[in-house]
């Protein structure tokens, strides 16, 4: 490679009078000031640095928050843990006087966590079977029928149902859904399905299993419906049209090129729907019956994690007690996390390069 | 710059007066010294066309306004932009200009920090043949006051405004010489097969 | 299919609306019998609430998105950090109340507003953390290079130029994290509270719209569920204000935010 020099003099032709042939003498003082200025600063290396490290101490923070919240809930559950270990989430007293299996009894000291874990699973159940058709149905048709002059109102709208706040939705559950529950629905599914045992009338207020499960699909249905959306409309354009050159109707379309194309992230959207239903709190709490058995019937009260923690926590005086609803809180904390993480990983593995394939 | 990209690597030095460009000198330091044009113009978007010139003096805190003032409307003038915006110098946004308006603000701002040198990298790449020809005026005016290197795959445009010329093939300085040498009498086969059209 | 939905929000509207008068803003509950009453206590004690929870969730949340955008990209702890925002994310509400309560209440020995802000606040960095993060890289590399070729330090070219370039965005990741909690309910039970006084100090139980929503739903008193739907109306009001600005915002796009 060779070597090259340019002399200062070749470089600057003329005396330096930068400005051209601006105004001559002033423009070359502030030349020189500008110059001077800059060159008198550092050049903030450790500026540089600092800022750096409080970008990742603030990034930090946020493991540190997950592992500070680990570690408290396991902390203050190790009562509970050390007097009922595994057996805490399965068994179950025997009543002396009614010989009826007995579940949770503060009074007495027992505790057992299988009843909340039952209405959990059995209210959130209830909610994806509610709401899954219906959100794939609505994502459907937003992103393959709807008019385009629909769509924007239709996803505004349902941006806006999953922004309110669930206690709002307790509030309109206890006014319109229970009586609605009571008068109408419950005891139409006693006369159609009594006889199977699911749905026996033996409880009149109208709260219950059924209808958590009912507010809780109202409350889902947004989360699901709209990330169905986004996963559906990552679907390569030619994969539709080369279904639809195939022959098929539009129907068939939307089964065998969308659906079965997105069915991964489909999933990821219902199980991270489940993660809500999961840990919903106050809606739930509020239509659930706060009952701590476990009943076949779906229109029976019933207690799910969330609620009985939100009920009984600020009541719970002695520490065995406290220690077992922090233990669920662990349990619920965990599952949530297992939950999130597969509903994650399988939402990113469908959207990740996906731009890519679109065109 | 290239340290931003994480594969890119250089070997050689470029000295700059006293100043050794890759040994040991900080990249702050050295931008502060030497001003960039890109090959797309690149205003900052959401600032008025005032404060995209008077940026990096701004944020290298630089304060005293009525100085200010005149550094912008100096760098405007030696761009040509002056009599386009001055009516809303601080109106209007950066982004809002034309293609070729939007360059020229660029050089702009690379003038107010008042560099040594001012490297250009393809400057009229994305431009049409008028504006084009206004950056070309400007650098012909421009090189009477700074040294400006100038990045061209355009052979007509290295030798319309270069006095010295170099001839980079796959990122290694195959010959540099004084413009109308290169393009007459070249001394490296390379550098000839270049220049008539045999490949590139 | 969306209409037993939108059936759901016209029916809080016309509820809200008759119940909603001037008393409802100006003065604090009443106790049971007693007629009137309205939630001003409770709309003050939001405001602290959310002041405190957005001190520290927006701080934290920003500049752990500019560490995602900025100086993490494609690096393992990036992944890492993005990955635990994710589940911070999907931490039940519940949870958070009673992890607060155990970190705060109980070594202070009594509820107060501090520690629901403190849930509030770990409950809007995933937000926050994860829109700012999305918004910078809307930021195009050249508008980064411009700046650092002037020889503006890193630091500077970061704040002063990309995160302004891009604040229209973060902003609206704000408002929208503002807009989620500003509806909890579950992580104040046992950290603010409630109180039917009047109080401003951060360090007492505080009342907050949605416990009070929350406490006059579940009673059986009539004039106090017409209090609740108030409450909801205009905690909606709130909500919907910010999501439509959210929109309209990111309709318009990030970078012709500023004209």
């Amino acid at each position: 490679m060779p070597e090259i020099h340019i002399s200062q003099a070749q470089l600057q032709p003329e005396a330096p009078s930068p400005g051209g042939q601006g105004p001559g003498n002033r423009a070359s003082n502030e030349v020189s000031r500008v110059r001077v200025h800059l060159l008198s600063r550092g050049n903030s290396a450790w500026a540089d640095r600092g800022f750096h490290w409080l970008m990742v101490i603030c990034a930090l923070t946020i493991f540190g928050i997950v592992a500070l919240i680990a570690t408290e809930l396991v902390l203050r559950s190790q009562l509970a843990w050390s007097k009922f270990g595994f057996k805490f989430f399965f068994s179950h007293f025997t009543n002396p006087d009614t010989k009826l299996p007995l579940y949770w009894d503060p009074v007495n000291g027992h505790f057992s966590a299988l009843p909340f874990l039952y209405g959990t699973l059995v209210s959130s159940f209830l909610a994806l079977l509610i709401a899954v058709p219906l959100a794939i149905g609505v994502a459907i048709f937003l992103t393959e029928m709807c008019p385009q002059l629909l769509r924007g109102p239709l996803a505004f709208v349902t941006e806006l149902l999953a922004a309110i706040p669930s206690v709002i939705y307790g509030l309109w559950a206890v006014t319109i859904l229970v009586p609605l529950m009571r008068e109408q629905v419950n005891p139409l599914l006693f006369k159609l399905l009594g006889w199977t045992g699911l749905t026996s009338d033996d409880n009149p207020t109208g709260l219950g299993f059924l209808t958590a499960g009912v507010i809780l699909a109202v409350m889902i249905l947004p989360i699901i419906s709209s990330l169905t959306r986004e996963v559906m409309s990552t679907v390569p354009h030619s994969q539709r049209e080369a279904v639809l050159a195939l022959g098929a109707t539009r129907w068939e379309m939307i089964r065998i090129a969308v659906l079965r194309n997105a069915r991964i992230g489909i999933v990821g959207a219902i199980i991270l729907g489940l993660g809500r239903a999961l840990g919903e709190t106050m809606a739930v709490a509020m239509v659930i019956g706060n009952s701590p058995e476990i009943h076949r019937s779906i229109l029976a009260n019933g207690s799910t994690m969330a609620s009985v923690i939100a009920n009984e926590f600020s009541e719970a005086s002695d520490e065995l007690h406290m220690s077992a609803l922090i233990e669920i809180g662990l349990a619920l904390f965990v599952v949530t996390i297992i939950v999130n993480a597969i509903a994650r990983m399988l939402v990113w593995a469908v959207t990740r390069g996906a731009p890519a394939q679109t065109r | 710059m290239h340290e931003t990209v994480p594969e890119a690597h250089a070997t050689g030095r470029v000295r700059i007066g006293d100043l050794d460009v890759y040994n040991g000198t900080s990249a702050v330091a050295i931008r502060r010294r030497i001003g960039m044009v890109f090959q797309k113009p690149n205003p900052f978007p959401t600032m008025s066309i005032y404060d995209n010139v008077a940026a990096g003096l701004k944020l290298n805190g630089f304060r005293e306004h009525k100085r200010l003032d005149d550094i912008v409307e100096r760098s405007l003038k030696l761009s040509a932009l002056w009599d386009e915006v001055k009516d809303n110098l601080k109106k209007k946004s950066g982004a809002s200009l034309s293609g070729g308006q939007q360059q020229r603000l660029c050089i702009a701002r690379a003038l107010a920090v008042q560099p040594e040198v001012l490297l250009m990298d393809e400057p009229c790449s994305a431009l049409d043949p008028i504006s084009t020809g206004k950056i070309e005026e400007l650098i012909f005016q421009l090189k009477e006051s700074f040294t400006i290197v100038i990045v061209t795959h355009n052979m007509q445009q290295a030798s319309r405004v270069a006095e010295f010329t170099g001839f980079f093939l796959l990122g290694e300085l195959i010959e540099f010489d004084k413009t109308e040498r290169i393009f007459t009498t070249p001394s490296d086969k390379r550098t000839e097969d270049y220049i008539t059209g045999r490949f590139g | 299919m969306i209409a037993p939905l939108v059936a759901i929000f016209v029916y809080l509207i016309y509820k809200g609306a008759v119940s909603l008068n001037l008393d409802f803003f100006t003065r604090n509950p009443v106790p049971v019998g007693e007629l009137g009453g309205g939630m001003a206590n409770a709309i003050v004690g939001s405001a602290i609430l959310l002041g405190v929870g957005s001190l520290i969730g927006v701080p934290v949340g920003i500049s752990g998105g500019i560490f995602l955008a900025e100086f993490g990209r494609g690096s393992r702890l990036a992944t890492a950090i993005r990955f635990t925002a994710d589940v911070l994310n999907g931490v039940p509400s519940i949870v958070m109340g009673i992890a607060i309560y155990s970190l705060i209440v109980v070594p202070q020995k009594h509820f107060s507003a501090l520690s629901g802000g403190v849930a509030l606040g770990i409950m809007m960095i995933p937000t926050v953390c994860r829109t700012t993060e999305e918004m910078l890289l809307m930021v195009p590399h050249a508008v980064r290079e411009a700046a650092l070729a002037l020889g503006v330090p890193n630091w500077r070219s970061v704040l002063a130029i990309t995160v302004k370039t891009a604040s229209p965005g973060i902003i609206t990741g704000c408002m929208l994290a503002f807009a989620r909690v500003a509806g909890e309910t579950a992580p104040l039970i046992f950290t603010a509270f409630g109180n039917s006084n009047w109080t401003v100090n951060p360090n007492e139980a505080m009342a907050a719209l949605p416990l009070q929503i929350y406490v006059y739903a579940l009673s059986p008193y009539d004039e106090w569920h017409k209090l609740a739907w108030a409450g909801s109306l205009v905690l909606i009001v709130l909500i919907v204000a910010a999501v439509s600005l959210v929109r309209y915002v990111t309709s318009r796009g990030v970078l012709k935010g500023a004209s």
